[in-house]
């Protein structure tokens, strides 16, 4: 049974004073308690479901097959036990693209060949297969993070963002759409590549938060779910991505673990370009993780 | 995914019991509008469903579609109620309450019975519903309603051995509309069964 059953018994009744005899015992206040019992469940898909996140730099306007897809990130989600995780995939890696297409980096998988082609890269890389591809662009993510309000992100550094000049505090930060956008662009004023991919699942943390913070407002999953219909490009239909926004809600932020996929930094091709050698074992060891419970096993190494 | 449970449409829309559920909006109205029609008056003591829509988004719904959609909406909502809370009592089939329910959550709901219907209350003499009240948020595509939530709050009261016992559920049902049939695919609801656990603290 995948129902929250939280118990709750909460609501005082009342209370009746206790009697207190001078110079005796202290008898003990009798308090009744009504019971309240809480049931959650959403219907979505049964099992660990894996979905891939793409994040593209397209130009607003553009169609989002003209970006780069910089933000890549695999989710797996165990919406019976509320348990998720987050494989980051930096941009760089260095990996040969299915269909023919050659070695490439990987954030060039979707502009050649769309969603079924980034899936099947991704899935070469970790070696489980995307059942759903999400992408967005920076009208998209704007628009989503407007309606969620903002979002509150915990960072493990201070920096500026690259755009904008933002002051990213260490701690919790909250972010406008602008803002949040130019905290997961940011590349330049990091450690690593691989600081951007783990401020993204920061990110996605605290959508997370968000949602289930105002899941039950009036109105708040319809909102959001409109705002996802307009900025994502996918194959779900409509009532799939509501049911999805409102399954998502179950995931509990606690049992939410992330990995960024680690790897050898390497110059290919005539020109030197700076790539990323994936650790493939590594690679493969997290999918296999995640594919049991959505849960990581402890440890991000190889 | 699933759809809902096959052969439910009809089923979960039928009254049963002495207990008569009106559905406002399927009436023509009950809507949040002050200038809609009077509420009709429910045949028994029972309370009636009312439906009302509080949020449709910036979409070009017109009052029509959502009508519409307030009543299929409501049908479901009161087949729900009939079968899961009133009915004629004593009475142990609480599980057709999730007819109308799709498949995966029709399952998990049957682990949840005691929160989602009058289940522990199966031995009394009868329930009526003192508050049924349903506050829908509508999902809109084009002109098409294909999502809700159902944020409702149901009072209800149980004779049992000569005593009226209190019983309510609130919290929100959450229904997608596909092949032009709805079914509910969600549910977060808190359940109060007025059952009384003493404690003891010491001052």
């Amino acid at each position: 049974m995948r129902s929250l059953r939280a118990l709750a018994r909460a609501i005082l009744l009342f209370a009746l004073v206790a009697l207190v005899v001078p110079g005796a015992t202290v008898h003990p206040t009798t308090l009744s308690l009504s019971q309240v019992e809480s049931a959650k469940s959403v219907d979505f898909d049964d099992g660990v479901v894996w979905v891939l996140l793409l994040g593209s730099d397209a130009e607003d306007g553009s169609s989002l097959r003209q970006g780069n897809t910089d933000a890549i990130e695999l989710l797996a989600l165990d919406l019976d036990s509320g348990a998720a995780s987050a494989i980051g995939i930096p941009r760089d890696f260095w990996v040969p693209l299915p269909q023919g297409v050659g070695f490439d980096r990987i954030n060039q998988a979707y502009k050649e060949g769309g969603a079924s082609l980034a899936a099947q890269a991704v899935e070469d890389l970790v070696g489980v297969s995307p059942e759903f591809v999400l992408v967005t662009g920076f009208d998209g993510f704007r628009s989503m993070t407007e309606t969620a309000g903002g979002v509150d992100v915990v960072s493990s550094q201070s920096f500026f963002t690259d755009d904008g000049h933002v002051r990213v505090h260490r701690g919790i930060n909250h972010f406008n759409a602008d803002e949040a956008l130019y905290f997961a662009a940011t590349r330049s004023n990091l450690e690593s590549d691989l600081r951007r991919a783990a401020n993204t699942q920061a990110l996605l943390l605290g959508f997370l938060r968000q949602m289930r913070q105002r899941e039950d407002e009036t109105g708040f999953m319809e909102q959001i779910t409109s705002s996802a219909i307009g900025g994502l490009q996918t194959d779900l239909p409509p009532t799939d991505l509501y049911r999805l926004a409102q399954a998502i809600t179950q995931v509990d932020p606690r049992k939410v673990t992330g990995c960024i996929i680690t790897g050898r930094l390497a110059t290919v091709g005539p020109e030197n370009a700076s790539v990323i050698f994936p650790n493939y074992p590594l690679a493969q060891r997290l999918g296999r993780d995640a594919a049991e419970d959505a849960e990581l096993d402890p440890g991000c190494h190889g | 995914m699933m759809g809902p449970m096959a052969g439910t449409g009809g089923r979960a829309r039928r009254a049963t019991g002495a207990a008569v559920l009106l559905v406002c909006a399927a009436l023509g109205g009950c809507t949040a509008e002050p200038s809609g029609p009077p509420e009709s008056q429910p045949s028994s003591d029972s309370a009636a469903l009312r439906v009302r829509t509080v949020v449709h988004g910036d979409s070009n719904l017109t009052p029509a579609a959502r009508a519409e959609a307030e009543g299929a909406v409501g049908d479901v909502l009161s087949g729900y109620v009939v079968n899961a809370f009133l009915g004629d009592y004593p009475r142990e089939d609480f599980a057709r309450s999730f007819e109308s329910f799709t498949g995966s959550l029709a399952r998990n709901a049957t682990g949840d019975i005691d929160q989602l219907t009058a289940n522990r209350f199966g031995d009394a003499k009868a329930i009526r519903a003192t508050r049924l009240d349903a506050d829908l948020s509508f999902l809109v595509e084009g002109s098409d309603v294909i999502g809700a939530t159902a944020f409702v709050r149901f009072q209800f009261e149980a004779t049992m051995d000569g005593v009226q016992r209190p019983l309510g559920m609130r919290g929100r049902l959450m229904l997608v509309n596909e092949d032009d049939a709805w079914s509910v695919f969600g549910y977060d609801v808190v359940t109060d069964t007025g059952d009384a656990v003493e404690a003891e603290v010491t001052p």
